[in-house]
């Protein structure tokens, strides 16, 4: 009953504030736009809600679903437009720059001083999250996005001996699964999904300085090269692999189907990881874990960041830099993180209690750093401006939903994203 | 009418007769097919879902996917089911469909009544001006709104519905009007009878039927959108729709179906109990507004 | 002041405000229109000739926006997609709800369940009911999966996940969601039919069918009229369709121009290319429909 009360009251606090938005609040509050709104992401924003509460900090948590976050992103600019600014919003990579030259950004650089971050994150992410030298985000987790997902007991029941380490090993292991009638690959079909399948077979084909060529300098000849060419036939190859049904059906629904040995594997980021453990599942365990074949010490990275929008109120300053404050805490990082199938962005933390799969991921994650081997996830949106993404999206499209040839789609690859770039 | 149908339709050989009835009847089984999906399954249990198939009955059915779509299904990061936005969208459609519905009237009115020189023009123009795609006027409708502080309130989305509701309802009201003869609002005003009383004494009476018309599209169209819930509104004062749409995206794992098409139909019950309580003066209303257009 | 002169001209403000009255009436919609309309129309056309990306901005870009539109192959592919799917669903509407409305006009048994039927499908959203058309079209759950189950193992039904045939499967959800609201646009205007003519039609010997097509259907013109322009309008906006069901896949096989549009304005944050499109839809539409809407408003007056 007293619960029930409460809940009633928060509603009516939370109403009556949106009606008079714009005006003096009572508590230092930060409205949090973003796109998280699956079960295991809205569980790990309560957390902080709940964290920042007991410091008197009102969190608003603005989630909107859909598109890939095509909906948040509308709903940032036509606040903006309205001047009805959000105090943080869900931006990603090197779009933090391109949002840094609109002059809108704040800083908590107060809060980044006192907490050290510079030593507490890598220095590419340091890179990431400061504009002009000012700290206009903070990082909540740290994604690896070169997973390999497979189901142990299919593998038994097809003869697979271990996870393939080498694109000839995974070759075998396909033709294995499908002779033992078995669907060996689930993938959605979604441009974004054979994308984050796209990066790590370019890593495993042309290892980190070529990804970086490619998908970070956007380098014409890289983007046009054998290499590039050879890494679309492989993608056509898995393609042959994969349940053709799966066209429309979302990552997490493939990430079920690998749990319940309806298809032997995926390949997905570590976020797959949430899902398994909301059905119960332990990665590593009932689900192996593997790097992609053939990109075994480097690490795709994909970090999830909330930028600072400037604020006119003192109060509003306040609630974001509590908000950093909290978020780079080894006590939220470590349970926003498990519960998400993420490893934290904050370097040094415990990682007891996390599951083998984000074990392995935290080691090789200082392994690839100390190798020059991280490289940030072009489907993501991390190494590239939204519309570059798009441009290199529309040619991944067309050449997996069409019999287009390796050759063409490299050819257009490099021709599309010479035009985004000019665009900007 | 009912004297013309008598004539023709004697002739209608009985084998003929049997050929409409299927016919019929196998559209109607086409229209209600979503229908039957979305409510069998609204009540059946995740697992007779993962049973049976698409069609199959359920041997169990149960009300609980309904209670929590109502009350307790997470939608974005609350869990207070849909019911709050289902309230917010019973606030919005009310005025802006009333609003919308009042401005057509008078226009039709005007546009038919009391033309001048330039208002087939801009009925044209009016029209045509619809056909800008929503998307585009996002941007410069969101400065509007926060220049008039109306911005993440309903009142603003109220003012968007009934702007660009307004062609729509002109045009039903207009293609009405325009059949009731203009001698006798002239005799009127030889009678002496103004602007508005002529429209309150020899118009409103005859307009139940498009009235109708009007606010049951209207209605349909408002409670309906998306686009400018989503965007012109936040949290605790998105529409339905919005709410819909972020529950059905809050997906854990395991995709619930049975709630979400109870969130679904919970939805689409108000404009369903409109068309069936009002379906009858839709056709009825639109007969009268489409003799000898 | 003479009694007489204060009486003529209030009667002169009088008989002004009465002749102004409707204009007063008319202006709010006017100013509308004028400012939400084609205010933004204009604002939309002035944003295409910049380099918007994430904002809008005021850096003159020229024509150079067009070029890239015209250069990028999913403009082009959702350009025929719209054509496509425009003149399949306004025809398919246009045609099934006509010949629906025919049948029920046949003095048919339970007109008033068969009306509600056939019209149900427009009170809801495409959010709500492009759930289940997924659902239903998709091979692996639905209506291939169905008949396989009874016995006809090699039945294929994927059109959904076929890039070629995609398009299709919206073009059913949108027809199976507007024709009965076309039906009832068409009973309507079948019950206003002048019975003199028919009747007369009926004594010169003509058969049903021939009477139908020769007198009753060109008598429906304005109806053919109101179900364009609303098919119309609801085929350009038909933006909510293809999130739900397809999300513009399997590639870009079913975007729509209002899909490109929303994609590149926000999501990919060339606002001002996005502009570009939105300017070239309208300037389509507008050549395609405007003269309809031209012929028909001036007709209109003459009567």
């Amino acid at each position: 009953m007293r619960h029930f009360r409460i809940k009633h009251l928060a509603g009516a606090v939370a109403l009556s504030c949106a009606f008079v938005a714009g005006n003096v609040m009572a508590e230092p509050t930060v409205s949090v736009l973003n796109w998280w709104t699956s079960g295991s992401e809205s569980k790990a924003m309560g957390v902080l809600q709940e964290m920042l509460g007991k410091e008197g900090i009102k969190m608003v948590n603005d989630a909107v679903a859909g598109g890939g976050g095509a909906n948040a992103r509308t709903i940032l600019k036509s606040r903006i437009v309205s001047g009805n600014v959000p105090g943080a919003a869900q931006i990603k990579g090197v779009s933090i720059q391109q949002w840094g030259r609109t002059g809108l950004l704040g800083n908590v650089n107060a809060v980044a001083e006192s907490q050290h971050w510079n030593k507490l994150l890598d220095p590419v992410f340091l890179k990431l999250l400061k504009y002009n030298g000012n700290y206009v985000a903070v990082p909540f987790d740290n994604h690896r996005v070169n997973w390999m997902w497979m189901n142990p007991e299919l593998m038994k029941k097809a003869g697979v001996a271990h996870m393939p380490t080498t694109w000839d090993e995974l070759v075998s292991a396909l033709k294995k699964f499908k002779a033992a009638g078995i669907t060996p690959i689930a993938g959605g079909g979604n441009t974004w999904q054979v994308a984050t399948e796209f990066g790590p077979v370019v890593l495993a084909t042309g290892g980190p300085k070529f990804y970086d060529d490619a998908f970070v300098k956007l380098d014409t000849k890289a983007l046009n090269s054998p290499t590039m060419i050879k890494a679309f036939k492989r993608l056509r190859v898995l393609q042959k692999y994969t349940d053709p049904n799966g066209v429309g059906r979302s990552w997490n629904h493939d990430t079920a189907m690998v749990a319940n040995g309806q298809a032997a594997m995926q390949f997905m980021g570590d976020w797959a990881e949430g899902t398994l453990m909301v059905m119960h599942k332990t990665p590593g365990k009932d689900v192996l874990c593997a790097p992609f074949p053939g990109t075994n010490g480097s690490f795709i990275y994909n970090v999830d960041t909330m930028v600072f929008f400037k604020q006119g109120n003192a109060e509003a300053r306040k609630a974001q830099d509590a908000m950093a404050k909290t978020v780079m805490s080894e006590k939220f990082q470590i349970l926003f993180n498990k519960v998400k199938g993420s490893i934290p962005a904050r370097l040094h933390t415990p990682m007891s209690s996390f599951n083998s799969c984000a074990q392995t991921s935290a080691k090789d994650f200082a392994q690839a750093s100390k190798n020059h081997a991280l490289v940030p996830s072009m489907s993501q949106n991390m190494s590239t401006y939204n519309a570059t993404t798009g441009a290199i999206f529309d040619v991944l499209g067309q050449f997996y939903n069409s019999n287009m040839s390796a050759q063409t789609a490299a050819d257009q690859l490099a021709k599309q994203v010479a035009v985004a770039k000019s665009q900007l | 009418m009912s004297e013309r149908d008598m004539s023709l339709h004697r002739h209608t050989p009985r084998l003929g007769r049997l050929v409409i009835y299927t016919i019929l009847i196998l559209a109607a089984v086409f229209y209600l097919t979503p229908l039957y999906v979305i409510v069998i399954t609204s009540i059946k249990s995740l697992q007779a879902i993962h049973l049976g198939n698409l069609l199959s009955i359920p041997l169990h059915p149960t009300l609980q996917p309904w209670r929590e779509a109502w009350s307790s299904a997470c939608s974005g990061a609350t869990c207070q089911g849909v019911q709050v936005y289902f309230w917010n969208s019973v606030h919005l459609v009310i005025p802006a469909v009333l609003i919308s519905t009042a401005f057509g009237a008078v226009n039709g009115y005007v546009l038919t009544q009391w033309r001048f020189r330039g208002s087939d023009l801009f009925f044209t123009l009016l029209l045509i001006g619809t056909f800008i795609p929503f998307q585009m006027v996002l941007l410069p409708m969101a400065w509007v709104l926060g220049k008039i502080h109306l911005q993440n309130s309903i009142a603003g989305l109220v003012m968007v519905h009934v702007i660009y509701g307004l062609a729509f309802t002109t045009l039903f009201f207009r293609n009405f009007y325009i059949t009731i003869p203009r001698e006798l609002v002239k005799a009127a005003m030889i009678d002496g009878a103004g602007f508005f009383t002529i429209f309150w004494r020899i118009m409103l009476p005859v307009s139940t039927p498009i009235f109708m018309v009007t606010i049951i599209w209207q209605f349909t169209q408002i409670w309906n959108d998306f686009l400018f819930g989503v965007v012109f509104t936040s949290g605790a004062i998105h529409p339905i729709t919005v709410a819909l749409n972020n529950l059905v995206n809050t997906s854990t794992g395991v995709r619930r179906y049975n709630v979400d098409m109870a969130a679904a139909l919970i939805a689409a019950l108000p404009t369903l109990l409109v068309y069936l309580i009002a379906g009858k003066y839709f056709v009825r209303g639109l007969t009268a507004g489409s003799v000898k257009g | 002041m003479s009694a007489a002169y204060e009486d003529a001209s209030r009667s002169g403000i009088g008989n002004r405000l009465q002749r102004l009255l409707p204009k007063l009436v008319l202006s709010p919609t006017f100013l509308a229109a004028v400012f939400f309309l084609y205010g933004f129309i204009v604002w939309t056309i002035w944003l295409s000739l910049t380099r918007s990306t994430l904002l809008p901005s005021n850096t003159w870009a020229g024509l150079a926006q067009y070029r890239y539109l015209f250069d990028n192959g999913i403009w082009w592919t959702s350009l025929i997609n719209l054509g496509i799917f425009g003149v399949l669903y306004i025809g398919l509407s246009m045609a099934i709800g006509l010949f629906l409305a025919i049948l029920l006009d046949q003095r048919i048994r339970g007109e008033a369940i068969f009306r509600v039927v056939y019209l149900y499908p427009m009170a809801l959203s495409l959010i709500v009911t492009g759930v289940a058309w997924k659902w239903m079209l998709n091979p692996g759950l639905g209506v291939q999966q169905l008949v396989r189950d009874l016995g006809f193992t090699h039945f294929s039904f994927n059109w959904l996940i076929n890039p070629q045939m995609a398009i299709y499967t919206l073009v059913i959800a949108a027809v199976w969601q507007s024709s009965g609201f076309v039906m009832a646009l068409f009973l309507a205007g079948l019950r206003g039919v002048d019975d003199a003519v028919i009747k007369a039609a009926m004594i010169d010997g003509a058969s049903l069918p021939r009477i139908y097509w020769s007198v009753v259907i060109p008598s429906l013109r304005p109806t053919f009229f109101s179900a364009l322009i609303l098919l119309t309008g609801l085929a350009i906006k038909s933006f909510d369709l293809i999130m739900a069901m397809t999300g513009g896949g399997p590639g870009f096989a079913t975007y729509l121009p209002a899909n490109f549009m929303y994609d590149f304005a926000f999501q990919r944050g060339q606002i001002a290319m996005g502009a570009a499109s939105a300017v070239m839809m309208l300037i389509a539409v507008g050549l395609l429909v405007g003269p309809f809407i031209l012929l028909e408003s001036r007709r209109k007056s003459d009567v």
